[in-house]
């Protein structure tokens, strides 16, 4: 029982992706690891035996702790990754600042200039 | 057009400008001025637009780096020789400014610092402002094994080489100070510096003013100076 409405909750999450995929809210790129993390989720909700398996080859005695691990490194990849982005995104943004005001400065000399 | 821009980034500094505006006209012929205005809020687009002096003003409030940086790149982009960055706060004298451009066209160096320790001046700072100098001096002096006495100083004259190094955006970071001289030290650019005279700030508060800016300031510095060793090590691993 417990299985089934974890598998549809993450069915419902996977519907969300996608339609924001389809809607342009989020690219291709940036849900592909949303995706994939839930199509894990929901491989782990179909077979939860699976983390206990997986568990052991890593020498992690409690399951949970493996799951709570997996996520919070998860999670912790894609904070780095959004900082990354908003690093990137930052440099463009000043550059086309920069271009911007210089442009500015030019047209307001080229306007003084010719009274 | 000249063949040096003096590049002044500016942020609230009306009651400072004026005096500026003063030594500029009556010293300032040797170079094209600039002002890079970074969005004041107390009427120093005004007083620029009536000081006849050319301007930039940003669109939106960028920091004092990027506005040197602005500077930089509009000095690459109309074709100048050399930049000296200055500051609108009247600690930078424009007659010492023709002694950094002198000497860097005379010794063909890369980069020419006006330091304000070289030589005993009437110049005056707190104790902790020269205690954080002479760290920073120590740390150039045990790691890039060369002698820069005031690596805080950004009154400094660069060359067409060094402008262009320093107009690419990811290159140029938040606090252009001593982790930037080291990595232009271990780039292999040649740096001087010249003895100068500078005045005291007479009104408003320095970007560095405050208790929480002086530590924050050390800990990015520290910080991006380990970077930077780091990196060092990396390159010359690979050379």
């Amino acid at each position: 029982m417990n299985n089934i409405f974890f598998v549809i909750i993450i069915l419902i999450l996977i519907i969300y992706v996608f339609m924001d995929i389809k809607t342009k809210k989020i690219t291709v790129r940036e849900s592909f690891w949303w995706s994939f993390v839930l199509i894990v989720m929901l491989l782990l909700a179909i077979f939860p035996y699976s983390i206990d398996i997986a568990a052991g080859w890593v020498g992690i005695s409690y399951p949970p702790a493996f799951l709570l691990t997996l996520c919070s490194l998860f999670l912790l990849m894609m904070n780095y990754k959004s900082s990354k982005k908003i690093s990137n995104m930052n440099q463009k943004i000043i550059s086309l600042e920069q271009d911007l005001a210089m442009k500015k400065e030019k047209t307001h000399r080229e306007k003084k200039k010719n009274g | 057009m000249r063949d040096v821009l003096i590049v002044i980034p500016a942020y609230n500094e009306a009651e400072n400008l004026p005096k500026v505006f003063d030594d500029l006209k009556k010293n300032g012929g040797f170079a094209d001025v600039l002002f890079v205005n970074d969005c004041s809020r107390d009427g120093t687009k005004d007083l620029l637009e009536k000081s006849g002096f050319d301007y930039i003003e940003n669109i939106f409030n960028v920091g004092y780096a990027m506005s040197v940086q602005t500077g930089i790149k509009y000095a690459v982009r109309n074709g100048y020789s050399y930049v000296i960055q200055m500051d609108a706060d009247g600690q930078h004298v424009t007659s010492e400014a023709k002694k950094l451009y002198e000497y860097i066209k005379e010794n063909k160096c890369d980069i020419v610092i006006g330091s304000r320790y070289l030589r005993k001046t009437s110049y005056k700072c707190s104790a902790t402002r020269r205690f954080g100098t002479k760290i920073f001096e120590l740390i150039i002096k045990i790691f890039c094994r060369k002698k820069i006495t005031d690596p805080l100083s950004g009154f400094q004259c660069l060359n067409r080489r060094v402008m262009e190094k320093y107009s690419v955006s990811s290159f140029y970071p938040e606090y252009p100070d001593t982790n930037l001289i080291m990595e232009m030290i271990f780039l292999g650019y040649k740096i001087k510096e010249v003895s100068v005279q500078m005045h005291s700030r007479e009104f408003g508060k320095s970007m560095h003013g405050g208790i929480l800016k002086p530590f924050k300031y050390m800990v990015s510095m520290f910080y991006s100076i380990a970077l930077i060793l780091l990196q060092n090590i990396r390159r010359s691993k690979h050379e």
